[in-house]
């Protein structure tokens, strides 16, 4: 019969003596940050026949461009996004308001759906914005994982801004380890 | 159940670890080059006879709901994998067959990044995984890579069937010694891209036409074409032929290699179910 111990030491497989250290990290990685104008996203959300998103959602890739709901197509990786935030107690908006067909790329990068986050959050929660970018960074390192090699992530970030209800993108293309620095360029592109 | 071992009929957990990690690393010393081909292959079947092992394990500890257990069993198989698929590629090599050498190169890559997500045990996993990365860099010819994209209609969770959006599962990361994989519905072609990191390297320009044929990129031999290419060019334009795309499914089935059933022109891969 099998007695199933609640604790034992870790499995031990596989130890090679390596002659490199498998943990070296190729350094000279640059970080990339752009802020553009956007669409007014309620506007356009409307337009499409969508209620405004308000809190934060996961924009379908050609948002910005769609002349009708039959054209978006949403990354598939947002579900998931969606997912790590809602279990995060991030507050999103439905999910259903932007379900549409997916496109799934097959590269090894992580590129983001767009993430949009409105004023308000921004403003009464902003503690919200570090937890979200906290969620998809643990999420693409576990992704990543495995490879040695530095991979490339790409995130996009459309915000409302507090003053003039404009919106902002900002496009992020680094490691990991540079996604934290974006909850100051969130915060200081809103009040800009 | 209980948690101990006082009666000699049990067996622990912990002990149940050191008979597959022992026989794991009886097998790996079969992982190199130089080793005879012969043991290589009692090797392979070794590791076919853990992953069975393994896999009846982790049937028990799902039955019982031990999810850790379950997860920590199925990192074993993928390891027995990888490992299994590291021997293959070298008897391949050995046998003039780089083409499904590379294969298993990508294959046990992908296996040991699998064990490594299947349970934290299995961390030291990226020892293994750097060792792979290096024998792709040294032994084999850089490749060119593809990247194909799609469209999908819906999206289904492999764990609880429902729409991926809706429940709480997370493609990647292990339920109960099975991983969570979105299963695709509705899915049209959309484009193929050539790309740096494809997700699948097994999605790579495995010919390009030439003169008198189509050159082998890993043998760089010019081979004749198949009836069913067209030998009439239109232009001038270079014609390449790829694997743009790899189909699998959320089943939990992989391919078994056995090279040393390897003919010309066959593909030697048995299907078996990773899960129970």
């Amino acid at each position: 019969m099998l007695t199933v111990t609640i604790e034992y030491r870790a499995a031990i497989i596989m130890q090679y003596a390596l002659p490199i250290n498998p943990f070296a990290i190729k350094s000279g990685f640059a970080m990339n940050v752009t802020v553009s104008d956007f669409v007014n996203v309620g506007e356009q959300a409307i337009a499409l026949g969508y209620p405004a998103p308000e809190k934060i959602a996961l924009l379908p890739e050609n948002f910005a461009t769609a002349k009708t709901i039959t054209d978006l197509r949403q990354r598939s990786e947002a579900d998931t996004v969606q997912k790590l935030l809602r279990m995060g107690g991030v507050p999103t908006d439905d999910r259903k308001s932007f379900k549409v067909p997916y496109i799934q790329n097959n590269g090894f990068d992580w590129v983001s759906p767009i993430i949009f986050i409105g004023a308000g959050i921004i403003s009464n929660n902003p503690n919200y914005v570090s937890i979200s970018l906290n969620i998809i960074s643990s999420f693409i390192y576990d992704f990543l994982k495995g490879s040695s090699k530095k991979k490339v992530v790409k995130l996009n970030i459309v915000i409302e801004k507090q003053n003039d209800r404009k919106y902002k993108m900002i496009t992020y293309e680094g490691d990991i380890d540079g996604i934290s620095s974006l909850a100051k360029i969130i915060q200081e592109t809103s009040y800009d | 159940m209980t948690d101990t071992n006082d009666s000699p009929n049990e067996i622990s957990v912990e002990d149940l670890i050191g008979e597959i990690n022992g026989a794991i690393e009886e097998c790996a010393v079969m992982a190199h080059i130089t080793r005879d081909s012969d043991l290589q292959r009692k090797a392979c079947d070794r590791l076919e006879e853990i992953m069975a092992i393994a896999g009846g394990y982790r049937a028990q500890a799902v039955i019982h709901q031990f999810e850790n257990e379950a997860n920590l069993f199925l990192g074993f198989m993928l390891t027995a994998l990888a490992l299994r698929c590291q021997i293959c590629m070298w008897i391949y090599l050995k046998k003039e067959r780089p083409d499904e050498a590379w294969e298993c190169l990508v294959l046990s890559q992908r296996y040991a990044d699998l064990s490594i997500n299947a349970h934290p045990s299995f961390k030291n996993n990226e020892k293994f995984r750097y060792q792979m990365e290096q024998i792709e860099e040294l032994v084999f010819p850089p490749q060119v890579f593809f990247s194909a994209g799609y469209v999908i209609q819906k999206q289904i969770c492999s764990i609880c069937n429902q729409d991926y959006g809706d429940c709480d599962h997370i493609a990647g990361r292990p339920y109960m010694g099975e991983f969570c994989a979105i299963r695709a519905e509705g899915l049209e072609f959309d484009h193929a891209a050539v790309v740096k990191e494809p997700s699948d390297k097994r999605c790579r320009a495995v010919h390009y036409r030439t003169n008198g044929g189509k050159r082998n990129r890993m043998t760089w031999k010019i081979e004749p074409l198949d009836e069913s290419e067209s030998t009439n060019s239109d232009d001038d334009s270079m014609i390449i032929h790829a694997v743009v795309a790899v189909a699998s499914d959320a089943s939990g089935k992989f391919g078994l290699h056995r090279p040393w059933l390897a003919k010309a022109g066959t593909a030697n891969v048995e299907d078996e179910a990773l899960t129970e």
